[in-house]
């Protein structure tokens, strides 16, 4: 899925950083989903249970888009 | 849904594979190395020895790249293949979109691994790159 990794990959070199320490670990978290989980989620057509995981899935959405 | 609680809160592995990126630069300086000798010397006998030397000398100390790294849920790194545990991120560690160049520090040990992306797939790519840049634990501990 070279979209998935395009998009992962460039939220990883341009936002992980900002992101607060208990966001890193969510994120690392969520890269441990199967790539069709994870590319359901970036895509849109499902949202993670945990509130905090969709927030950070809707910010690496925004993050792409900011970049288009 | 992982756990997310705290510091990742999981054992992560990576493993390594061989890189084809670093055997074709070891073919290539081999062979630059031979070329070399070509041309410092005249006649087909240093030359033939000379690649008989760098041919033995390639395929006897090619670099392993091969390697299983451990990073626990505290931010702590291991080998356990080389019997090293307990490793923490150097402050010498870099890393680009292409490589990463891993520094393990204990109280008597410094080691460096230059990490290739082609020794990965795409996910564990994305999860080393995430957990290099990951707080690991308080040196003070």
């Amino acid at each position: 899925m070279r979209e998935l990794d395009a998009v992962l990959e460039s939220f990883i070199e341009n936002s992980f950083d900002a992101l607060d320490d208990d966001d890193k670990s969510r994120f690392a978290a969520i890269l441990d989903l199967s790539d069709p989980q994870l590319y359901r989620y970036i895509a849109g057509r499902t949202e993670p249970a945990d509130p905090h995981h969709a927030r950070l899935i809707r910010g690496i959405r925004d993050s792409l888009k900011l970049r288009r | 849904m992982p756990d997310s609680s705290g510091v990742s809160g999981t054992v992560s592995s990576f493993v390594a594979s061989r890189s084809s990126v670093l055997a074709l630069w070891w073919v290539a300086l081999h062979l630059l190395l031979w070329s070399s000798v070509l041309a410092a010397t005249r006649g087909f006998a240093p030359g033939l020895a000379a690649l008989a030397i760098l041919a033995v000398h390639a395929a006897l100390r090619f670099p392993e790249s091969r390697v299983r790294l451990r990073r626990s849920g505290d931010g702590r790194w291991s080998i356990p293949a080389r019997g090293l545990y307990d490793l923490n991120l150097g402050s010498g560690t870099c890393f680009s979109a292409s490589w990463v160049l891993l520094e393990l520090v204990s109280d008597d040990l410094r080691l460096r691994l230059l990490l290739l992306r082609d020794q990965f797939g795409a996910r564990d790519w994305r999860r080393l790159q995430v957990a290099v840049r990951e707080p690991g634990p308080d040196p003070a501990e």
